[in-house]
């Protein structure tokens, strides 16, 4: 049949005389190890060996290593608590409680944003997911723990550190240097435009927000249930 | 049920020089015996899943654990002293883990290789184990869906140090259970 | 998509044709034919099995190859009102038609589901009728060993129903094992001889990690074996429907690990398929590269593993080292080296680095070299001839009757590969070979294995000459793919589309589908079912060695303790795949 090899008639059932009496064979299977050791022998910097720790592997700028949560140049993480990593996580390993941030143009800041390293897999969604482009990955691996509560890793761990970078440098990110992408602008840049004071009136006058349709809702709500889908 | 019969009780070791107002010699020799079983951990592979394949990595030419004294990888529980379990360790398997780890003789050390080991990583699910720790008491946890090989190195050398600073294969934990469970 | 009456004309000729051979059938009348993706059979318990040998036997129909049976449990599915609440859904292929169906037996009684069992019709049904009774609670009158296969034997309840909460676990301890009946005396006398029951495994050097065979021993020789899986049951189908369709791509790279990215282009494409998408003819390229990449570095790890288990150890480390070399090209375009999680539901997760064809041909050339060391320390070896060759002979009709697909169909001599039967991604445009072998033992399939590699090679080099240089990897509809980070980052309607896939998941129309591939070990079905929210309805993997460990334990009957070992090398049993 064309396009069909038959890779059996190379290889009857009945060894020939040479193959019964194995001991060419064995010549020749020496002479394809021995080759190996004699050319690394001769080239011992070209033997597939990495001598971990004293040699490191060059990643590609693209690892999936340890998360690092990036900052503004105001030195306030650019992170706005949106939830959306929290979301896109398949493995919920962020937890993320927000808070109001004083400063207007910032509006949403993490209290607290913890990734536990023991129920991270390392596939880089969060980046994906992030609309501030707060959240990068380095080629950080090295992480080893003796308790599983060293293993999460809150704010203070996670954020940036210039050391950190220069020692093992920039992972998967949402955009890379030169890719044609424009980065998102710096918030801290931006004038601060004081608002007409409507939040501070809303709060003391203690005025009733409008009643707002709840709207289609996240996936699995159990109020989906019992709704006739609509697309 | 309790997970810790009589049959497995665990000895609980003080760390050295806690009683040590030592004998120069006793806790030289204490040294050197550490340090020489720290550079010749035979690792048990119980590879199980993903990380397995991650593990014969580090067996391989690319990275070779053999650097680390661990020239032979025992498949005899009963000859090796370093249990890596490497993969998802589901309920099913759990008591086979168990049973394993039992049949180690002392010294011995547990490494939980990646985040399905250590936390049941992202199968948070009706027939996988939490965690190894809810049956054999671990070591060193390694985070990595897998584990890059040199993250399990690092791991390894992490070992080492715990081991040269006298904790005889013990983790704080059953230490605090042996300690209020044995007369 | 199945309304109620359906009237001849508007169906497809291959449901047309069906529909007529099901005319001329014992269940005429009382079975229906539909047309969805493939031709689909509606069909009631009680007529199940006088269809099924019909299918079978009739020149007509010949769907001799068994692929899958699952369950459907439509509780809580929105959309049109189903006639019950249990469904068990069965895939056929035929070969000489090279045509698959689907039939779909609808389980009127809601408490105790029951269909009638196949096994009789096709012996490759036994082990998916246990794992239909495991998760779901249907019961196989008929069924010659109905017991739990994957989930634990102190488990309590079925899994996969919609009603069972997703961490719901029971505790399970050694003494709760179900040993087989034959098996619970452990010394059998026979005359002056003895025979013993022992247990190899599941925590033995060769029967990689996971597997547990039960063997009864008369000396050196397998009188009698039966196989326990289960031991990795990680649950993969419950995760899919927590999660949305791009959330299980990171659990389906956990499937088949040793080759990760093919199980992840398997499940895509059923997913784009429902939706109707199509995706760039570079994006195509590059996943047929990486997926042949894929099955290279899949073949490695299995003939190292083979070849470890009878003794040859240095292959291994040669083998190895084609697979870091492959790591190093996965790794420069997505991050990660084993467990890629590169495809998306549209395309891929981001473009190729710039150097991915000199990485490429860099592969090329160093990927033969050492296989043609392989092929000088093991391929006229009289040690390895005489492990391998006549050991685990699986003939062509064995073949069949057990489901078997891949390499160890083909070394069987069918020449069945999807790539060529049904071709996806380019493949029809590439000339290659598909490698079969006629004997049938360990050692037509390691051959087959190794000039599969080679196939490989030739198929990324022909791939690699018609890649555009440049071009989107990626579908360009942002209902499906996330859109590029600029214009997210200044923009609001990419924002809001955006916002909305990352929130919700992709809307994917309502309906079923089921796509397969080739994968390294065989066909690599996905059947998905969704009732239009952002996540599966119901997943299932249509696993290739499940079929090929279910014919284990007949490989070993007869031959001896350390033909099993090689024979269960030559499976390429992933747990991962086996046991989800």
């Amino acid at each position: 049949m064309s396009g069909v090899i038959d890779v059996s008639g190379k290889y009857p059932e009945k060894l020939t005389f040479l193959q019964r009496l194995y001991i060419p064979e064995i010549l020749r299977g020496m002479s394809v190890t021995i080759r190996h050791l004699i050319r690394n022998l001769a080239n011992m910097k070209g033997m597939p060996t990495i001598l971990y720790p004293e040699v490191r592997r060059n990643y590609s700028g693209r690892f999936r290593g340890k998360h690092i949560l990036k900052t503004r140049e105001d030195g306030t993480l650019k992170c706005v608590a949106c939830y959306m990593c929290q979301q896109a996580c398949p493995a919920e390993c962020i937890t993320i409680v927000a808070g109001e941030h004083p400063k207007i143009a910032y509006e949403k800041y993490p209290v607290v944003f913890d990734i536990d390293m023991m129920r991270c897999v390392f596939c880089g969604f969060c980046v994906d997911a992030c609309p501030k482009d707060a959240i990068w990955m380095t080629r950080n691996y090295e992480m080893a723990f003796f308790t599983r509560e060293d293993a999460v890793y809150s704010i203070d761990r996670l954020r940036e550190s210039p050391e950190e970078i220069a020692k093992h440098g920039y992972g998967y990110r949402p955009y890379y240097p030169g890719d044609g992408t424009t980065p998102p602008a710096d918030a801290a840049l931006l004038p601060v435009v004081p608002g007409s004071g409507e939040r501070e009136q809303l709060r003391e006058n203690r005025v009733p927000l409008p009643d707002r349709d709840p709207g289609p809702g996240p996936l699995n709500a159990p109020s989906q249930a019992e709704r006739p889908f609509s697309a | 049920m309790a997970l810790f019969s009589k049959k497995s009780t665990l000895p609980a070791h003080p760390p050295a020089g806690a009683t040590g107002e030592g004998e120069f010699l006793v806790t030289k020799l204490e040294e050197m015996v550490s340090w020489a079983r720290s550079n010749s951990l035979w690792p048990f592979p119980f590879a199980t899943a993903c990380c397995g394949i991650e593990f014969m990595s580090v067996a391989a030419a690319h990275y070779d654990i053999a650097r680390f004294g661990s020239e032979v990888v025992r498949f005899s529980p009963r000859q090796a002293d370093l249990l890596i379990v490497a993969g998802t360790v589901t309920d099913k398997m759990a008591p086979i883990l168990r049973r394993i780890y039992d049949q180690m003789p002392e010294p011995k050390w547990v490494i939980s290789m990646g985040v399905c080991a250590s936390s049941g990583g992202f199968y948070r699910a009706y027939h996988v184990t939490q965690g190894i720790d809810e049956i054999i008491p671990v070591d060193v946890y390694v985070p990595g869906c897998p584990p890059t090989p040199e993250e399990l190195i690092y791991a390894i050398l992490q070992l080492q140090k715990k081991i040269q600073s006298g904790e005889k294969s013990r983790d704080s934990r059953s230490a605090r259970f042996a300690a209020e469970q044995l007369p | 998509m199945s309304s109620g009456v359906v009237e001849t004309a508007t169906l497809s000729p291959a449901a047309e044709k069906l529909a007529e051979r099901i005319e001329s059938s014992p269940v005429a009348g009382r079975a229906r034919v539909v047309d969805l993706d493939i031709p689909t059979i509606e069909v009631g318990p009680g007529n199940w099995v006088a269809l099924a040998r019909f299918l079978r036997d009739d020149p007509g129909c010949q769907y001799d190859l068994f692929l899958d049976l699952c369950g459907v449990d439509n509780l809580r599915r929105r959309g049109a009102d189903r006639a019950s609440r249990f469904e068990a859904v069965i895939h056929l292929h035929s070969l000489s038609r090279n045509e698959h169906a689907r039939v779909r037996v609808v389980l009127p009684d809601d408490e105790k589901p029951s269909l009638p069992s196949v096994e009789s019709v096709w012996p490759a049904a036994d082990w998916f009728e246990r794992e239909a009774y495991d998760l779901y609670g249907f019961d196989f009158p008929g069924h010659p060993n109905l017991h739990r296969i994957l989930c634990h034997d102190a488990f309590v309840g079925h899994a996969l129903r919609k009603d069972y909460a997703p961490g719901q676990r029971w505790f399970y301890a050694e003494e709760d094992l179900r040993v087989p009946e034959w098996a619970k005396d452990t010394e059998e006398k026979a005359g002056n001889f003895e025979t013993q029951t022992i247990s190899i495994g599941p925590s033995h050097p060769a029967t990689h990690g996971i597997i547990h065979l039960i063997a009864r021993l008369d000396g050196e020789k397998i009188v009698r074996a039966e196989t326990i899986i289960g031991y990795l049951h990680r649950c993969f189908e419950k995760m899919a429907e927590k999660h949305h369709w791009n959330q299980v791509i990171p659990y389906t790279d956990r499937l088949n690990y040793v080759s990760a990215m093919n199980n992840g282009v398997g499940y895509v494409r059923t997913v784009e398929k429902m939706l109707g998408i199509e995706i760039p003819d570079r994006g195509q390229l590059v996943r047929t590269i990486l997926s042949e990449f894929s099955r290279i570095m899949d073949h490695c790890v299995c003939i190292g593993a083979n070849l470890v288990d009878i003794g040859a150890l240095t292959n291994f480390v040669y083998l190895y080292q084609n697979r870091e070399n492959i790591y190093d090209l996965l790794e420069a375009c997505c991050g990660a080296r084993l467990t890629v999680s590169y495809v998306r539901v549209g395309g891929l997760a981001i473009d190729v680095p710039d150097d991915f064809v000199p990485r490429c041909r860099k592969l090329l050339e160093t990927i033969p070299a050492l296989l043609d060391d392989i092929e000088k320390l093991v391929n006229n070896n009289r040690i390895v001839r005489n492990r391998l060759a006549g050991t685990g002979i699986v003939t062509r009709e064995q073949a069949v009757a057990w489901g078997l697909t891949g390499p160890m169909l083909r070394a069987s001599g069918v020449a069945y590969d999807v790539r060529r039967a049904r071709p996806y991604d380019f493949y029809d445009k590439f000339d290659w070979d598909i490698p079969i072998a006629r004997d049938g033992d360990n050692f037509a399939r390691y051959l087959v294995r190794m000039e599969e590699m080679r196939q490989s090679l030739k198929i990324i080099r022909q791939a690699l000459e018609i890649l555009p240089a440049k071009g989107p990897v990626s579908s360009d509809d942002w209902h499906v793919v996330l859109p590029p980070k600029d214009a997210v980052y200044h923009d609001m309607e990419s924002l809001i589309y955006h916002f909305k896939l990352v929130m919700e998941g992709i809307r994917v129309p309502a309906g079923e589908r089921y796509e397969w591939i080739e994968a390294g070990n065989g066909e690599l079905g996905f059947y998905a079912v969704s009732d239009g929210r952002g996540g599966p309805y119901r997943l299932k993997v249509r696993p290739p060695c499940f079929a090929a460990m279910a014919a284990f334990e007949k490989m070993v009957v007869g031959g001896t303790v350390s033909d099993a070992v090689a024979t269960l090398g030559t499976l390429n049993v992933i747990a991962g795949e086996l046991d989800r």
